[in-house]
C-alpha cells in the first residue's frame, strides 16, 4: 500500500509507534517482574525467620556444649591416652638389675671387675665392663663365657689388651639383652 | 515529549522491579546458605556432644581404675616423696645415697607429661648396691634407669645413677 504522507510525517509516526511499543513492553515486563517479586515475598520472610531461628538455636547449642568442654573431658582423655602410651613404653624397657646376677653367675675365675657402666640406648642397653685379668687365658675365657651366656651381644676383646701376659687391665663393650635368657 | 516521559517512567519501573526481584532472590539464597551452615554446624556439635558425653561417662565409670593408673605417675607435690623413696631404698639396703640433681625436662612427644631427671650416687658394698638397683627399678612408678656406672674404690663400690620418672604436668 502506498503511503502518501510526507516523509517527515512518516518518520514522526514511526518514532511515536516505537516509543509506545517500548513503553508498553516495559510496563508489561515491570508488571511481570514485580509479580515475581511479590510471589517471592512469602519465601523471603519464611527463609529470613528460619535462618535467624537456626542461628539462635546453634548459638544456644554451642553454649551448652561449651560448658561440657570446659569440664575438660577431652583434655583428660588425651592425657590418659598419653599416660597409657608412656606406661606401656616404660613397661617394655629392659631392667638393669638382673645384669649383676647374670654377670656374677658367669665364670669370673682369674678376672677382677673394677667398673661397670650400663647406658640405655633406645631399646638396648650398652654395657662396658672394666677390670683386671690375671692372665691372657683368664681374659679370653671370660670373653668366651660372656659370648656363650646369651645375654651379651657383640663381645669383643681388643687385641692390644692381650699385649701384657699378666695383670691385664681390660675394657669390654657389648649390648646387654636381659630378655635373651 | 509526553510519550518520552512515559517511556522513561516505564524503563525506571523495569529497573526498580528487577532490582527488587534480584534483592529478594539473593536474600533467600543467603538465608538458605545460613540455614545449611547452621544445620551442618549443629550436626557437628551433636556428634561432638555425643563424643564428650561418652568420654565423661567413661571417665566416671572408670574413676577408680584411672586413679590407680595415675599413682604410677609423679604428681607436682610428690617429687619430694620420690626422692624420699630413693633415700629410703638406700637406707634399707645399707647404701649411702646422695642426691646430686633433680630437673624437669619437656619431651617433644608428650603434652600432658614431663620427664623428671634425678641424678644420684650410692656408696656401699657391691651386693648392697646391686640390691639397691633392683629396688629402684621395682618402684611402683613409671621410671627408667638411663645410666648406671659402678666403680670399685679401695674398699667399697661407688655407683652413680641417672633415673627418669614421668610427671603429670
Amino acid at each position: 500500500m502506498v503511503n502518501l504522507l510526507p516523509q517527515k510525517n512518516i518518520r514522526a509516526l514511526r518514532r511515536t509507534y516505537y516509543i509506545r511499543l517500548i513503553t508498553v513492553c516495559s510496563f508489561f515486563l515491570s508488571g511481570v517482574v514485580a509479580l515475581g517479586a511479590l510471589l517471592l515475598a512469602p519465601s523471603y520472610f519464611v527463609s529470613e525467620r528460619t535462618a535467624d531461628a537456626s542461628e539462635q538455636y546453634l548459638s544456644a547449642l554451642e553454649e551448652t556444649i561449651g560448658v561440657r568442654e570446659r569440664a575438660g573431658a577431652e583434655d583428660e582423655i588425651r592425657a590418659l591416652r598419653e599416660s597409657v602410651t608412656i606406661l606401656n613404653t616404660f613397661a617394655d624397657d629392659a631392667r638393669l638389675a638382673p645384669f649383676f646376677g647374670d654377670l656374677f653367675g658367669e665364670q669370673l675365675r682369674g678376672v677382677r671387675i673394677t667398673s661397670i657402666a650400663l647406658t640405655r640406648e633406645e631399646k638396648e642397653v650398652r654395657a662396658t665392663l672394666g677390670g683386671i685379668a690375671e692372665t691372657r687365658n683368664a681374659l679370653i675365657a671370660f670373653g668366651d663365657n660372656l659370648r656363650a651366656a646369651g645375654y651379651a651381644e657383640g663381645v669383643e676383646i681388643p687385641l692390644y689388651q692381650l699385649a701384657q701376659d699378666s695383670d691385664i687391665p681390660f675394657s669390654i663393650n657389648f649390648l646387654y639383652r636381659s630378655d635373651a635368657l | 515529549m509526553r510519550s518520552l516521559t512515559t517511556l522513561i517512567v516505564a524503563v525506571g519501573m523495569v529497573v526498580a522491579s528487577c532490582a527488587l526481584y534480584v534483592f529478594m532472590y539473593a536474600q533467600i539464597a543467603e538465608d538458605i546458605e545460613r540455614i545449611a551452615r547452621a544445620v551442618g554446624s549443629a550436626e557437628t556439635l551433636f556428634e561432638r556432644d555425643a563424643s564428650i558425653r561418652g568420654q565423661q561417662i567413661f571417665l566416671e565409670e572408670n574413676k577408680d581404675a584411672l586413679e590407680q593408673l595415675r599413682t604410677y605417675l609423679v604428681t607436682d607435690g610428690a617429687i619430694i616423696e620420690t626422692i624420699e623413696f630413693i633415700e629410703t631404698a638406700g637406707a634399707n639396703t645399707a647404701v649411702d645415697v646422695s642426691i646430686s640433681s633433680v630437673n624437669t625436662r619437656s619431651q617433644e612427644a608428650w603434652s600432658a607429661h614431663e620427664a623428671v631427671d634425678i641424678a644420684f650416687s650410692a656408696r656401699g658394698d657391691f651386693a648392697s648396691i646391686a640390691q639397691f638397683t633392683g629396688l629402684i627399678e621395682s618402684f611402683p612408678l613409671a621410671s627408667r634407669v638411663e645410666r648406671l656406672v659402678f666403680e670399685k674404690t679401695t674398699d667399697e663400690w661407688f655407683a652413680s645413677f641417672s633415673i627418669v620418672f614421668v610427671k603429670l604436668k
